[in-house]
């Protein structure tokens, strides 16, 4: 049974003068992972860093499995581990030297250590690296150092901040894989900027816009929610209005060029296979058919606009 | 505290795994090397061409150039470099976030990071206790205590510039702007110490609050609890700036309330650090293996008698010269000068008192008092407004006997007595000036009575034969007046008997006889018992009844001596080894200058006197002419066919014991010995000053002047010879920072390749 294991309750923090984020309310579950979706500036950071304790909100509370982090931040802070949008390394140590020093500095007992250590190696894939400077290693090695010094004590809650920014689209893969894992035994808070990582990797989703929540629900109602409204089908004989408005669900059409027609529709219930068998019907010659992907802006501009 | 061992081992770590560190630790090593074999090469060739040599742990270790002194000037140099990475690192690579969001405090993370510069701080401290070996190897009993209480000093600075370091590294993500700005405080706090020297209650804030010179009294052997007060507290502050700096920036504040808890801080810890810089709750530590920086036990045993606190007023007069140690810019360094008696006296109480009034001696007259007054208070920043005038200062004290120069007037119960300054090298009155003055207030002065009735020489007179010099010269070190002694011409017409209060009866060279009643005053004293000091010059008759009751007798003729250099009848006499008898120091090459001296005729026989020459002439140069001649005309010069030389007794002292008193008399061929010209004699080394003292010394039993008798130092021999020398320096500037950079290569390389 999932248990809430984060609690995000009215945060508020300001830099200076300006609310970087307004109200925040959103509760981590203990397994799976949260995805904090927001385009840059959005609070997406302030958010995870005040869960983390780095800083201390202006108004409302954090709590960790229970434990305020303003008021028991030694104890919260326990129970989490952080991966900050820069992974936090100090590259003239090694591997080993640099997992030791976190290991002590969230207080696992000495002779765990080589445990933790070996195992938090193995599960980003590390191990064969433990004596080098973390200084040699390529940017995506480096995040999986980052990665696990994050898990290294075991820890309820991990949390991401954009942890596949400045990867290369293998490292991105790798690293989804691995956060994927570590999240198979606890809670994972990731925050992106880029919704199909959200969506690639995520069971629930936070999206803040302009430092205020603007949807908080599972992945499937975030799927949903914004869900595509219209597809391009490109035919060979472009067929009258008429007959493709006659299919079901189709409210409007876009004429793009004389082969290629943009399609809105109110339902999406099977429309792309009502429309193919009506190409087939009355031989529209189809050659090529596709929805079109809603962006984050849309998304944004959407959910906004609702908000 | 694991945590914070945690976080020092990392920094450490880093320190260690870039070249930083151990360039600095090289540097340090070589440059102290340098310092070290300079200075034991220098004292070393002294002690080949049979110089004496001074303390050397001193020389070698403090002083102005020694190694804990020179490496205390340079630290501020090495500190920025290694603490600029400490905060700043972390902030601008985001590491510090590992930090925060682990389970640790912020002073956890703050002090774990101070630890490891402390742990640096202990390192360097330790390539300086690497000179306590070569120190012993180098030298006859080195002061190890004193050596390592300067160590101390060093450790301590280092670990006040760390905090500071670390603060200034907290402030910036760039390193090189935190190392600058590190120095900048650095010299702001070196720089603070001169800021608002003439208000009275700013000068002690802001003289506490500069680094400047602060482990000099630790280098140099004098630890004193307001100096490591002080170094705590800087720390205590620098680490609390950073601890709210910390918390204000992951904590929105509102700016009063941030700088209300800055400002709580500093006035804090100025507080504390006021209170601990009064002499009341003063502690000292003397390092040093005699006490060399603590007052001598005669000291210490006279101040223990006083039963109330005394004052020491300074009367500063605008327009004389010495209104410049008086003025309150320089009043942090006057009140140096007095700086062990207040360790002793916590309660002394020291005013200044501006005034102006003319001088005896001053003719200027392009400016009027009034201008010349104004024109000082200017330039030596004095509040005119409290500047008393002439009519104010007369009414209050008569400083015209002091010339109206700069003078202290101790007073304690209803007594005073004037310290003064002096016209010499040192100008600040020492050790024994200051006691003595004390201890006139505690006991009488000794009263010496100079017979003035026939000529004799005058206590007043500045003419080259006269004696005001060595008497009554007020800013001269050590006239009588400045020694405990107090003078008085006595009128031998006018008195029926010599007073009672008179501690020894000087007769100086008198030019008219005396009268029978005169003599007969003059033979009753001497029969009393009481003590004498006689001064003639040759073929004097004056007073031969007198010498006949001594047993003495004036050779007839004028002694004269070869030299190249002087005038015939100027005696060079030398010291005799008995004269360590009456207390006055043998040295075979001890001169006193006599111009125009007799020869004595010793006949103790006949009287119950028993003599002891203490002055004799240099038996192969010196011989006596009988026969009339004037030097201005002729040359006159030894005939090895009629003349001789001889070796004739120019100072005697007799002893008895008589009316159970043990009676003290002193008689010379010469009266010129102390003599206003002799005393100020340049172009030859004599000891006249210091004889005459010797000799009154002895007359008054030896209760004035006062004596501070220190241990020599036995630390003034070098064992090592210049090849000794060339290896500590092969050792301290190639195999120990050759090692240092070996292990520090190795290191390096190996992660590298990793």
């Amino acid at each position: 049974m999932n248990k809430v294991i984060a609690k995000v309750e009215n945060l508020s923090h300001k830099y200076s003068r300006d609310w970087a984020i307004r109200d925040i309310n959103f509760e981590v579950f203990n397994k799976g992972i949260l995805g904090l979706l927001g385009s840059n500036g959005a609070g997406k950071s302030t958010t995870m860093n005040i869960l983390c304790g780095v800083i201390n909100q202006t108004e409302g509370n954090a709590f960790i499995d229970g434990i305020n982090m303003r008021t028991n931040p030694v104890d919260a802070k326990k129970l989490i581990g952080f991966l900050p949008q820069k992974a936090p390394l100090h590259i003239e140590l090694t591997v080993d030297e640099y997992l030791i020093h976190c290991a002590h500095l969230r207080s696992i007992p000495s002779n765990q250590i080589t445990d933790a250590l070996e195992r938090a190696k193995a599960k980003c894939g590390i191990s064969h690296f433990s004596k080098r400077v973390l200084r040699n290693l390529s940017g995506g090695y480096q995040q999986r150092v980052g990665l696990a010094q994050a898990i290294i004590h075991n820890p309820k809650l991990v949390v991401l901040d954009e942890p596949t920014n400045g990867l290369d689209p293998n490292q991105i893969q790798e690293v989804r894989k691995l956060i994927k894992e570590i999240a198979e035994d606890r809670a994972v808070i990731l925050s992106t900027h880029i919704l199909s990582e959200v969506q690639a990797t995520c069971d629930y989703i936070v999206m803040v816009e302009q430092g205020e929540v603007v949807f908080s629900d599972s992945m499937y109602a975030f799927n949903n929610y914004i869900a595509p409204n219209s597809l391009v089908m490109e035919v060979n004989q472009l067929p009258p209005e008429a007959e493709i408005l006659s299919v079901e669900g189709v409210e409007k059409i876009e004429i793009i060029n004389p082969n290629k027609i943009r399609l809105r529709f109110s339902d999406s219930e099977k429309i792309t296979q009502k429309l193919i068998h009506k190409s087939v019907q009355s031989g529209w010659d189809l050659r090529e058919i596709y929805l079109e992907k809603t962006d984050l802006d849309g998304v944004f501009a959407q959910l906004s606009g609702k908000a | 505290m694991k945590k914070i061992l945690r976080i020092a081992r990392l920094e450490l770590s880093i320190m260690f795994y870039s070249p930083i560190a151990w360039l600095v630790l090289i540097l340090f090593i070589i440059q102290s090397g340098v310092v070290y074999a300079e200075m034991l090469y220098d004292q070393e060739t002294r002690q080949q061409l049979g110089r004496a040599l001074p303390a050397m742990s001193k020389a070698l270790f403090a002083g102005e150039d020694g190694v804990l002194a020179k490496i205390q000037r340079n630290l501020y140099l090495y500190i920025p470099i290694l603490t600029m990475g400490l905060m700043s690192r972390e902030t601008s690579s985001g590491s510090i976030k590992l930090l925060y969001s682990s389970p640790v405090t912020v002073f956890q993370i703050v002090f774990g990071k101070y630890l490891s510069m402390v742990c640096y701080a202990f390192l360097l401290c330790l390539v300086l206790a690497t000179y306590l070996i070569t120190g012993t190897y180098s030298i006859v009993e080195l002061d190890l205590i004193f050596v390592m209480g300067g160590i101390f000093g060093v450790f301590l600075l280092i670990c006040a510039y760390a905090a500071i370091g670390l603060f200034m590294s907290s402030l910036t993500n760039y390193q090189v702007v935190a190392a600058i700005s590190t120095l900048a405080v650095l010299a702001v706090l070196n720089f603070i110490g001169g800021i608002g020297q003439q208000y009275d209650f700013v000068r002690d804030v802001t003289y506490w609050f500069s680094i400047s010179g602060r482990a000099d009294n630790m280098v140099n052997g004098l630890i004193i609890s307001k100096d490591v007060i002080y170094f705590v507290l800087v720390i205590v502050m620098f680490i609390g700036f950073i601890l709210l700096k910390l918390n204000d920036e992951r904590d929105l504040k509102s700016g009063i309330a941030k700088w209300s808890r800055y400002t709580l801080l500093i006035v804090g810890i100025t507080a504390v650090g006021y209170l601990s810089s009064r002499p009341v709750f003063t502690a000292y530590y003397d390092s040093t293996r005699f006490n060399d920086r603590t007052l001598t036990q005669n000291s210490i045993d006279l101040l223990e008698q006083l039963e109330d606190p005394i004052t020491i007023t300074t009367y500063v007069n605008l327009v004389h010269y010495s209104a410049k140690q008086g003025s309150p810019i320089n009043r942090i360094n006057d009140l140096q000068h007095f700086d062990q008696y207040r360790r002793f006296l916590p309660n002394m109480e020291m005013p200044y008192i501006a005034y102006y009034d003319t001088l005896p001696y001053k003719t200027d007259t392009t400016k009027t008092l009034l201008q010349k007054a104004k024109s000082a208070a200017s330039a030596h920043k004095f509040d005119f407004d409290e500047v008393l005038t002439p009519t104010q200062i007369r009414a209050k004290i008569d400083l015209l006997p002091e010339q109206n120069r700069l003078v202290r007037i101790i007073s304690y119960k209803d007594k005073i007595t004037p310290l003064r300054m002096f016209d010499d090298l040192f100008v600040y009155p020492n050790e024994n000036e200051i006691s003595v003055a004390i201890k006139r207030l505690l006991n009488e002065p000794a009263k010496i009575g100079f017979v003035g009735t026939h000529g004799e020489r005058s206590l007043s007179s500045i003419e080259n034969a006269g004696y005001q010099v060595f008497s009554n010269g007020t800013n001269i070190r050590g006239s009588l007046v400045n020694q405990g002694f107090e003078t008085e011409t006595i009128n031998l017409k006018k008195v029926d008997a010599i007073p009672d209060d008179i501690k020894a009866l000087v007769i100086a060279d008198p030019k008219s006889p005396y009268t029978e009643k005169e003599l007969d005053l003059i033979h009753e004293y001497i029969a009393s018992g009481r003590n004498l000091l006689l001064a003639l010059e040759p073929d004097s008759t004056i007073l031969n009844s007198v010498l006949d009751s001594l047993g003495v007798d004036l050779k007839p003729g004028v002694l004269l001596e070869e030299s190249e250099d002087y005038d015939a009848d100027l005696i060079q006499a030398k010291y005799t080894k008995e004269s360590n008898d009456i207390g006055i120091r043998y040295r075979d090459n001890f001169v006193v200058s006599m111009p125009t001296a007799a020869g004595l005729i010793i006949n103790d026989s006949i009287t119950n006197f028993k003599s002891k020459p203490i002055l004799i002439t240099n038996k192969e140069m010196v011989w006596n002419n009988t026969e009339e001649f004037d030097l201005e005309t002729e040359q006159v010069s030894f005939d090895p066919e009629n003349d001789s030389k001889v070796e004739l007794p120019l100072a005697v002292a007799l002893t008895r014991t008589i009316n159970s008193k043990n009676q003290k008399i002193v008689v010379l061929s010469d009266a010129d010995f102390m003599s206003n010209a002799e005393m100020a004699r340049n172009n030859l080394t004599t000891r006249n000053s210091v004889f005459t003292m010797g000799l009154f010394k002895w007359l008054n039993d030896g209760e004035y002047p006062f004596s501070s008798p220190r241990s020599g130092a036995i630390d003034t021999t070098i064992k090592v010879d210049r090849t000794g020398i060339l290896w500590i320096k092969v050792i301290y500037m190639g195999l120990f920072p050759g090692i240092v950079a070996l292990f520090g290569l190795i290191l390096l390389t190996r992660r590298k390749r990793n």
